[in-house]
């Protein structure tokens, strides 16, 4: 089991560097400099600044100093349009907590929901509770995030006013908490329904299996049955798809964070990109890159745990 | 391990939830109410810095004040993050609003008592004076008795060293050319920044606490040097922090980074700062126009969604909101609705040196263009205005008079004036005939690069490709639109030194000087560093050169028509399509009353939200 984690550590640094090297490469061969929308920036003045921030050697010599200096220093290098003369790593370090703040309870809250919906969608099967949890299931699946968190704003903070618009970076405890239910919200709708939608199957699957008449024959009832047995059954392979639903979350909260002004890492990203600020950019594509595989990590040694028989390689002695 | 996961799922629900609460203390302490306004006509206001007493109802009616401590709230929005509060280092227009409110130049430009824009000493105590017949040696005094927020004094010594640490060759501030070459040039000051010369040799001296000398490359008038000197990027930074806010080796500075790294002296102080969410700013007492500034805080919140801020604004937790086109035409008809003028004059490029399509190297087909543009309609579709022209409508061609440059254009030359907004699709076709002739092509396939972070570009795009292609016959010609974000755009433009297929069309917008338009041309120059595109007039060359550097210059009426002169070489080119203007417009709530009695934009000083009063 350790050779097996260590293999799947090994991968996972080596992902993350192609990503890091792709990601480099590519913005760096972009058409432009970054200096190009400061305006009246005489061009020795703007050979200078190339030459102080290393923009003026081959791209390979930029790219292994980059490296170095993250690898040597962890040094992400300084913001030149966002923040100005801030370490990027100062800048990336401040908006991940909120993200992780909202998108964690995102998650944490579509599983209860989303287990409740899907059990009482299975045990009620073909019953008005099964057609309501499909129906919408169905709507919340295939409606984007930012489309909840509108009309969340609209109706439920600004027509309601039982929420605050957007969020509000003053308040502390359960005020900031307060500020941030509709984007949770607006963010979860679709683990819950996913959840309520793997939960449904394989509950109404397991419901009619023969374990389950076993257990009514031994004498429990129908609920002790679905309780103790049927439940318990269908838990098990639902473990596999939470982690996976956890980048989901996070891609939704690219746009929700704007909407709710949310001054997290969705923000940055898109205005990263929008201002050539690459240094940030780059930070940010390799914050999402590290949830991708550490989330595809948790889900292989969940794999291996569960099933001892799914392993890398998968070579047995005989 | 059912139950394992289980306990684990709970355990961190619980400690998310209380590392929300464990956040650390911010002040939220409420803001006093605001008071209620004065009344002119039962009390007179006290003099700035001293406690408010109220007058005898029989007082005299005397100019109304604001009390040292202000009236009021304000909240506002911006679209994106203040990035730093460091003049030196700013690349946003946010900033620049941002570092205005905090910090002080040697003048600034403000609202005048007639409604017009004028120049103000704010640091100086006076305008530039003339030290010698070449116009090349100025001294500006400076005023007495100004503090810092932190109670430093302020004196001469702090305009010399924001200047220094601006030019500082280890620095490298990306502002650095603001000081040394832009309307005037301070001599030695681009040497002494590129690592050439000493501080000393810099022509930049202090005379005495109060006094500094200018020296200059070139003869310069007092306008120049006004113009210089009111700019965000020449705003004062205060020594003790800025020098405590320098790394070991001083190459790096994080001089208005945070709340803790920056002193403020403008109009207002900074209150409170939470990168990325909010900023707010309070009024300083000690400012030297605090007389004129009225409100007491400035919460401004950083809202990038459009429809959220609306919604803001319609809740009345923001006092104004600018409005997107959609928007603008829900609301066009409400009272609330103000407007800017446009800052800049949309266009389409043509890249003229494109070697792969001879078509772009012809003068005709360009005029082809022009004139086959129905400005109207496009401006109709965009709330915008039909633009013929070069320069925006808010351009200013006389600053005693705030006559538009546009207006004294169209009076001096009304040959020069197309009809029909420039649309003239006979003479169109007619120039088209003749490009095809000219370059011997038989169909012209072209590729449009158009912004498409914003709808207009796209609306205007889709509508040209339709109608060009109407008009020139759908078998011989033919464009394709390519959308992107507009950093994109302007890189692939900018691409042509390197490439110089970089590209074949592309729209484009320059922000240029709003109160020199002799200097606005600079955009299209051929030695222009920042240029987007391969344009080159050698005629519009020297007359920009004669124009701003040369002597003649000191003859307004010379120097305004070749201003004008320079406008006809770019219409005669049409290296440049000029399309449309689209004005800014904005929902202000009732209760903030601006400094103009309607709510007028004010060219080079804008609305003056800073000097407006909230009345509940």
């Amino acid at each position: 089991m350790k050779q097996y984690i260590l293999q799947r550590l090994l991968a996972m640094v080596i992902t993350l560097f192609i990503i890091l090297t792709l990601g480099f490469l590519m913005i760096r061969m972009m058409p432009g400099s970054i200096f190009d929308d400061y305006q009246d920036l005489p061009a020795d003045m703007e050979a200078v600044l190339n030459a102080k921030y290393n923009f003026d050697k081959p791209v390979i010599v930029q790219y292994f100093i980059y490296l170095k200096n993250i690898l040597l220093h962890w040094d992400w290098g300084i913001s030149l349009k966002m923040y100005p003369n801030k370490s990027v790593w100062s800048v990336v370090r401040g908006k991940i907590p909120v993200t992780l703040y909202v998108n964690i309870f995102s998650l944490l809250i579509s599983l209860p929901l989303g287990m409740l919906a899907g059990i009482s969608a299975a045990i009620k099967k073909n019953g008005s509770v099964d057609y309501l949890v499909s129906f919408l299931v169905v709507i919340f699946i295939s409606v984007p995030s930012f489309v909840f968190a509108t009309c969340l704003q609209y109706f439920i903070a600004y027509k309601a006013g039982l929420f605050p618009i957007i969020y509000d970076a003053n308040a502390v405890g359960a005020a900031k908490f307060h500020s941030l239910v509709l984007p949770i919200l607006a963010l979860a709708f679709s683990p819950i329904a996913r959840v309520a939608r793997y939960l449904r199957a394989e509950l109404a699957e397991n419901i009619n299996s023969e374990f389950m008449l076993l257990a009514r024959t031994k004498g429990l009832t129908y609920t002790q049955a679905t309780l103790r047995h049927g439940i318990r059954n269908s838990l098990v392979p639902l473990a596999n798809i939470i982690i996976p639903m956890f980048t989901t979350i996070m891609g939704g909260s690219l746009v929700v964070e704007n909407i709710f002004a949310i001054p997290g890492m969705g923000g940055l990203m898109i205005q990263s990109i929008n201002t050539s600020d690459h240094q940030v950019t780059l930070a940010t594509l390799m914050f999402y890159s590290l949830i991708s595989v550490l989330t595809i990590l948790i889900v292989d040694l969940s794999y291996g745990i569960i099933d001892p028989r799914i392993r890398i390689g998968g070579q047995q002695k005989v | 391990m059912k139950k394992v996961l289980a306990i684990l799922l709970v355990s961190l629900m619980v400690i998310s939830l209380f590392a929300g609460c464990g956040k650390k203390e911010v002040d939220i302490t409420p803001s006093a109410p605001p008071a209620e306004p004065a009344k002119p006509a039962e009390t007179t206001q006290p003099a700035a810095n001293t406690p408010a007493v109220p007058s005898e109802p029989t007082a005299p009616a005397e100019p109304e004040k604001p009390k040292p401590e202000g009236e009021g709230v304000m909240n506002i929005a911006a679209t994106g993050d203040v990035a730093t509060l460091n003049p030196q280092t700013y690349s946003m227009a946010r900033d620049s609003d941002a570092i205005d409110r905090l910090s002080m130049t040697l003048y600034e430009t403000v609202i005048g008592e007639d409604g017009n824009f004028k120049y103000q000493p704010e640091f100086a105590a006076d305008f530039p004076k003339q030290m010698d017949d070449t116009r090349t040696v100025w001294q500006i005094p400076i005023r007495k008795g100004l503090k810092w927020d932190n109670g430093d004094e302020m004196t001469a010594e702090d305009a010399l060293y924001t200047y220094k640490m601006l030019l500082d060759p280890v620095l490298l501030n990306s502002r650095a050319s603001a000081f040394a070459n832009n309307y005037i040039v301070v001599k030695n000051a681009t040497e002494y920044n590129a690592g050439k010369c000493d501080w000393e040799d810099v022509g930049w001296k202090m005379v005495d606490d109060y006094t500094i000398e200018l020296t200059v490359d070139n003869a310069v008038t007092d306008d120049e040097i006004l113009s210089h000197f009111n700019n965000a990027a020449l705003a004062l930074v205060n020594k003790t922090v800025y020098e405590a806010s320098l790394n070991t080796d001083r190459t790096t500075c994080m001089y208005g980074t945070s709340k803790d790294t920056i002193v403020s002296c403008g109009p207002y102080t900074l209150k409170d700062w939470i990168e990325g969410a909010s900023i707010s700013y309070q009024k300083n007492p000690d400012y030297v126009f605090a007389d004129n500034i009225w409100i007491n805080t400035i919460n401004e919140r950083t809202i990038s969604d459009a429809s959220t801020r609306l919604q803001l604004f319609l809740n009345g937790e923001l006092d104004y909101v600018s409005l997107g086109d959609e928007e603008y035409l829900q609301y066009k008809e409400d009272p609330r609705v103000i407007e800017s003028n446009a800052t800049s004059m949309r266009h389409i490029s043509v890249n003229m040196c494109n070697t792969e399509k001879a078509i772009l190297t012809s003068t005709n087909f360009r005029l082809a263009l022009y004139y086959g543009s129905n400005r109207a309609e496009m401006a109709s579709m965009c709330n915008g205005y039909a633009c013929w022209w070069y320069q925006p409508l808010m351009v200013i061609g006389n600053l005693e008079t705030g006559e538009c440059y546009h207006e004294m254009f169209c009076e001096a030359h009304p040959d020069w004036v197309p009809a029909n907004d420039g649309y003239d699709p006979e003479k169109a076709k007619a120039y088209f005939e003749k490009a095809l002739e000219e370059t011997g092509t038989t169909k012209v396939d072209l590729t449009l690069l158009y912004n498409s972070d914003t709808a207009m570009y796209k609306s205007c795009s889709e509508y040209l490709q339709k109608t060009w292609a109407e008009l020139f016959g759908t078998d011989r010609f033919h464009i394709d639109l390519q959308g992107m974000s507009n950093s994109q755009m302007v890189a692939t433009k900018k691409d042509y030194k390197n490439n110089v297929n970089s590209y074949e069309m592309s729209w484009g917008a320059w922000n240029t000087s709003k109160l020199a338009p002799w200097n606005a041309y600079t955009v299209w120059r051929t030695d222009y560093g920042k240029k987007n595109e391969p344009l080159s007039l050698p005629e519009l060359d020297d007359l920009w050169q004669r124009a701003n550097q040369g002597e003649e210059r000191f003859d307004k009426a010379k120097r305004l028509e070749m201003a004008y002169q320079m406008e006809k070489v770019m219409l005669d080119n049409a290296g440049v399509v000029p399309i449309i203007e689209c004005p800014a417009h904005y929902l202000k709530a009732d209760r903030v009353v601006l400094p103009t009695e309607d709510n007028r934009y004010v060219v080079g000083a804008g609305f003056g939200w800073n000097y407006a009063r909230i009345v509940e």
